[in-house]
């Protein structure tokens, strides 16, 4: 079927760029796989009707990593991945300690290389907040690095 | 922007692409992906249906309860000396549900239905429809006043205990999002209103409105989960 080529098209395109954009939001790789497998079911589940499979897919997954930081933080910590995981790196734990949306902004802007109304219209929110949220967060992180080496 | 940003610029990016370069993403598979897909487009087309019966089983017995009231008993002993008026026997009308396990030949999204007399002597469940699960607060944020539905609470750092985890599943199984154990402290006038020890685990789901908490511990209640308490708290931990 036609559908299922498209999809499995996405699938080999996105599958490894959102599996990285989510672990560096969440830290785990099996973690950021339950994500972005739950983006992929919301997208297959409402193909007939998106426009942009790619976009749709990348704010599932931000939307879903923002989610999970914030149940990570409130709830039980996060399991601890040992195939992959971060924090043998000043800046990566700094960008870990930052607010998940702030956290979503820098990994967008300076991993995916988006711009900040690409950043807006991933997060569902003003370009102002973004401008203001990457400046915080380079301030926060500037600071982070400047106390992690002395 | 000076040099300062451009070179904590330049770190950051080096740093998050040297990060995410071994992972691959390999424990994804689409096949994995398309069956819970449809186990999903499963689940909510029994909920529908499950829901569409229930509604109909109501107006079955509801149609059965105004029948009764109108309807003459040739039984029952007249007692005015056949004064009072007589009723003639309405044709009340029942809706019948098709068998959602069975084909429909109608492709709209509404069941077909059709009219037909019930006798009186049919056997119809008079259970009420179950409450539904109001919607849980998508608000919530660092500071933000909400009202908790607390379903279970265990002592200090029994993070897997059984009852946080029983009161998890039926969470998520009414819809909401992952309810397992958080330390009550982080609802600031929970333990007090709740009568527990502080530093104790909960699990909770979060409501803007007294009246749908309640209405959430009512169908909790109804489904046979035990609610602790419903507390208006101020929820922290989420900055």
């Amino acid at each position: 079927m036609a559908a299922d080529q498209e999809f499995d098209d996405v699938f080999n395109r996105e599958r490894t760029p959102m599996v990285r954009l989510a672990f560096l939001m969440l830290g785990s790789e099996a973690l950021a796989e339950e994500v972005v497998q739950d983006g992929f079911v919301s997208l297959l589940e409402r193909w007939d009707s998106i426009s942009n499979p790619g976009a749709y897919l990348r704010r599932c997954v931000v939307n879903g990593c923002i989610g999970q930081s914030r149940r990570a933080r409130r709830w039980t910590p996060p399991p601890v991945d040992t195939h992959a995981e971060l924090g043998t790196d000043h800046m990566l734990d700094a960008v870990r300690r930052l607010a998940p949306q702030r956290q979503a902004m820098v990994v967008l802007r300076f991993y995916a290389d988006m711009t900040q109304d690409e950043i807006a219209d991933t997060l569902q929110v003003p370009v102002g907040t973004v401008k203001s949220g990457l400046h915080r967060a380079m301030s926060e992180l500037k600071e982070a690095v400047r106390d992690g080496s002395r | 922007m000076d040099l300062d940003d451009r070179e904590l610029e330049i770190q950051l990016r080096e740093a998050l692409h040297r990060a995410a370069e071994p992972v691959h993403g390999e424990g994804l598979f689409k096949e994995t992906i398309r069956n819970e897909a449809t186990r999903r487009q499963a689940a909510r087309t029994r909920a529908r249906w499950t829901g569409r019966l229930i509604l109909a089983g109501a107006a079955a017995a509801a149609a059965l309860a105004l029948f009764a009231m109108v309807r003459p008993d040739s039984d029952r002993v007249d007692t005015d000396g056949g004064k009072g008026p007589v009723a003639t026997e309405p044709d009340v009308p029942t809706t019948v549900e098709p068998d959602p396990t069975e084909p429909r030949t109608d492709t709209s999204d509404v069941p077909a239905s059709s009219t037909t007399s019930t006798a009186p002597s049919t056997t119809t469940s008079t259970t009420p429809p179950l409450p539904e699960f109001p919607p849980e607060f998508a608000g919530m944020a660092h500071g933000q006043p909400a009202w908790g539905l607390y379903l279970a609470i265990a002592p200090p750092d029994q993070w897997e205990s059984p009852e946080i985890e029983a009161a998890s599943a039926a969470a998520e199984a009414a819809g909401y999002g992952p309810a397992g154990g958080g330390d009550i402290n982080c609802d600031n006038g929970a333990t007090e209103a709740l009568g527990v020890e502080q530093n104790s685990v909960a699990s909770a789901v979060y409501f803007e409105t007294e009246a749908l908490a309640n209405q959430a511990k009512a169908a909790f209640e109804a489904r046979g989960t035990e609610v602790v308490g419903v507390v208006y708290v101020t929820t922290y931990c989420m900055d």
